[in-house]
């Protein structure tokens, strides 16, 4: 097993762990997880574009988006770091200056609403301002609802594009063996991963 | 089988039968006829060698496993690939097999854009082409005639027929028996499946529109392979739908899959990769071909090959490149350009422009695999009436799927609720888009720019081509009408679409046709019926470059019987001695 794989399996029984216990996870708890401060350098490597804060951030946001259930969510499976090194290997700077201005955009709602950084807010409190943000509404504008938009697109990229997104919580199939034009759909059905 | 490379030879003072440049759909299929009729043939082609499975390093890749994920580093795209970059099939997996644009620039006019997208290695485009495969009709090679624009084909449906059949049965082509007259049936493995929602919408559309037609596009994939495919080493799709990656399977025709294989295996095929045709050689005592000039790609060097018969299959733009190049006083314009027409007519596909929409109901339907294909309607238009607007027509194309998490990001919600959401199929869509006939005109043309070089010290192709008003009419009409069908057909939210002139350069429907068209008149075309250059006897051109009309269907499956059909009779004409 990776390092890698080792991180996103320790964080992903973590969070478990945290469910069981009936713990609330808050922004501070997943913060602390998706940060890369306080931990070895091989395990967790230092972002490539984002701060540790906007990094961290991003972690938040994407396990808000695509959170742990029966399946491991967004930060088990490290998608801030994907994210951060797609937006550094795939995309230009003024992409990427676009991305933590929106990041910088949350955070500033955040502290004007609710005196706090958007990461050391309440889950509550949290999924509030999402809403807002999701739907473009005070203290959000349309341009932010862009940019939440686009993240929700990296944020499902990274996460259906790694192996427990593709394997576990959808249906992957790499070597389908032919093509079958029709097939009931049952309960037990999931998305193939790739089309 | 031996190695690739044991097949690969640098410098040679042999005189080879044949000569064939380019290794891509039609020079694989010239070094297959030429080799199996006994010729000891050299192919000649400018990239690296690619050898079957070796060098597909993109194939069985999990998205995890790759450094992007599948997307390409911004800089190197932006630096080396800004023209590739826009192919559909460019990607992480796919990258190594196109041409790097950096090393390879070509020249077009100020606010005339070009997108050339171009496969620079052993095996060419024949490695990541769409495999779509459909014969043409009288309707096509009639249309330049009737109609006037263009000169009229040198060939028939007729004369094509039977080197339909040939290739078809060895690359493979799946698809259905239709009968219809625009779109002649072939000798098909059998189709791919229509999933529920297009069963549904065919059973709908043929009941409409009749004589029109959705059927399952014809595809270059073996659906079942025969015996004779596993004989090749060829087994069956298994719907990956990554063809152009590479397919270890050699489920689709390729080069490496399909040509390459029983060339080789006549012993009498050598490859020069990493060789750049600088010019063909010309003797203007016999008014003979005698070879190939070549620039070492990694050397720099030059030298020769010679053969009794040269047989252009560099590509469209390609070929066409090295005759403008090739030029002496007896023809000081380029190769075989008595007639002046080499460079102009050039024609690509419209394309850009349809609809799509969602689909009710169907919610306990799904399916399974990637298909390699979709779903195709047949030219209807300008086939019995007369459309006002326009003349020649377009065929539609599409399919119908169920959204998945790439749609994700649209949808309103966060949380739970949204991850179950994505984990059950989404909702169906349906979309149809067209692909339809560029006129050809004089104008539309390629020349060599006079000052600006490449690394090798080739002069630039400079390629200047507009769409002209009946293209632009032909595609407003697609859209339009692709709309109005969906609509009819009951889809909710129908959305037309039609890409600006800016989004869809010239180019990048990357079926460029022309330049060295096929006629009748010598005066006013480079090739005869055969594809034999008019000016000088032992000189073909068999790829896109002879087409005198691009007509609306995918235009390999016709490069490839034209070429085989040159082969045979060139083989034919050297046996008679004359040539």
């Amino acid at each position: 097993m990776s390092n890698i794989a080792k991180q996103a399996a320790r964080r992903s029984a973590l969070l478990r762990l945290g469910t069981l216990c009936g713990l609330a996870l808050s922004g501070d708890v997943l913060a602390a997880l998706a940060t890369p401060h306080g931990a070895p350098r091989s395990a967790r490597p230092a972002p490539e574009l984002l701060s540790a804060d906007e990094l961290a951030l991003t972690g938040v946001l994407a396990e808000l988006i695509i959170p742990q259930t029966d399946t491991p969510g967004a930060l088990a499976v490290n998608a801030h770091h994907t994210i951060d090194h797609l937006l550094k290997a795939c995309t230009l700077p003024p992409q990427q200056a676009a991305f933590r201005s929106g990041l910088a955009r949350i955070d500033t709602a955040a502290r004007q609403q609710q005196g706090k950084r958007f990461a050391a807010l309440p889950a509550p409190r949290q999924t509030a301002l999402l809403r807002a943000l999701d739907a473009g509404t005070v203290p959000f504008t349309p341009e932010d609802q862009r940019f939440f938009r686009q993240l929700k697109s990296y944020v499902a990229f990274a996460y259906y594009t790694s192996e427990a997104g593709a394997t576990r919580e959808l249906a992957y199939l790499p070597v389908p063996g032919g093509f079958t034009g029709r097939v009931k759909l049952t309960s037990a059905t999931r998305t193939w991963a790739t089309q | 089988m031996e190695s690739l490379s044991s097949f690969i030879i640098k410098s040679s003072p042999e005189r080879f039968d044949a000569i064939v440049v380019g290794s891509g759909i039609t020079g694989g299929w010239a070094a297959k006829e030429l080799t199996e009729r006994g010729l000891k043939t050299l192919m000649v082609e400018r990239g690296r060698p690619v050898e079957h499975r070796v060098d597909y390093v993109g194939e069985n890749r999990d998205p995890w496993t790759m450094p992007n994920r599948g997307k390409v580093d911004a800089v190197v795209a932006e630096e080396q690939y800004p023209v590739q970059r826009q192919c559909y099939a460019f990607d992480e997996h796919t990258q190594q097999f196109f041409n790097n644009d950096r090393d390879m620039p070509y020249s077009t006019p100020g606010g005339r854009p070009f997108s050339w997208i171009r496969g620079n290695q052993l095996g060419g485009k024949s490695l990541m082409w769409a495999r779509q495969s459909y014969r043409w009709s009288d309707l096509d090679f009639e249309a330049n005639l009737k109609d006037g624009h263009g000169t009229d084909w040198p060939i028939r449906y007729a004369d094509l027929a039977p080197w339909y059949s040939h290739v078809e049965r060895h690359a493979g082509i799946s698809g259905s028996k239709e009968g219809l007259a625009v779109l002649p049936d072939g000798e098909f493995l059998p189709p791919f499946e229509f999933n529920a929602v297009e069963q549904a919408l065919k059973q709908k559309f043929d009941a409409r529109y009749a004589p029109a037609r959705m059927i399952i596009g014809r595809t270059a994939n073996l659906n079942k392979a025969s015996d004779a495919h596993l004989a090749q080493g060829r087994g069956q799709c298994q719907a990956r739908s990554q063809c152009h990656r590479g397919c270890s399977f050699g489920a689709y025709f390729s080069t490496q899959s399909s040509t390459l294989p029983p060339a080789l295996a006549t012993g009498r095929l050598r490859i020069a990769t990493n060789s750049i045709v600088h010019s063909v050689l010309y003797d203007p005592k016999t008014n003979r071909v005698t070879g190939v000039r070549v620039i070492d790609a990694e050397t720099m060097e030059t030298r020769e090959y010679h053969a009794r018969v040269v047989m252009l299959c560099a590509s469209t733009l390609g070929s066409t490149a090295v005759l403008l190049n090739s030029t002496s006083a007896a023809f000081p314009t380029g190769l075989a350009n008595s007639s002046g027409v080499l460079g102009h007519y050039l024609t690509d596909h419209l394309w850009a422009a349809g609809a799509d929409g969602r689909v009710e109901g169907f919610e306990d339907e799904y399916y399974q695999g990637r298909r390699p294909t979709g779903i195709y309607v047949p030219r209807f238009r300008n086939v019995v009436d007369k459309h006002p607007a326009f003349v020649r027509g377009y065929a539609l194309a599409g399919g119908a799927s169920r959204e998945g998490w790439q749609s994700a990001a649209y949808k309103p919600g966060f949380g739970k609720d949204f991850k179950a959401m994505i984990r059950k199929p989404g909702p169906w869509r349906f979309g149809l888009h067209g692909q339809g006939e560029m006129l050809p005109r004089f104008e539309n043309a390629v020349s060599l720019h006079p000052a600006k070089k490449d690394k090798w010290g080739m002069p630039l192709l400079h390629v200047d081509v507009t769409h002209g008003d009946n293209d632009r009419k032909m595609r407003e009409d697609m859209a339009d009408t692709a709309a109005n069908i969906l609509e009819d057909l009951g889809l909710k939210d129908v959305r037309k679409s039609m890409a600006t002139a800016e989004e869809y350069p010239p180019g990048l429907a990357i079926h460029e046709m022309g330049t060295a068209r096929m006629g009748r008149d010598p005066k006013t075309s480079v090739l005869n019926g055969f594809n034999q250059a008019h000016d000088v006897p032992n000189l073909f051109v068999t790829d896109g470059a002879s087409m005198a009309s691009g007509a609306w269907q995918n235009p390999s499956l016709t490069f490839m019987a034209l070429t085989a059909r040159a082969c045979a009779y060139a083989v034919d004409q050297m046996k008679l001695g004359a040539i």
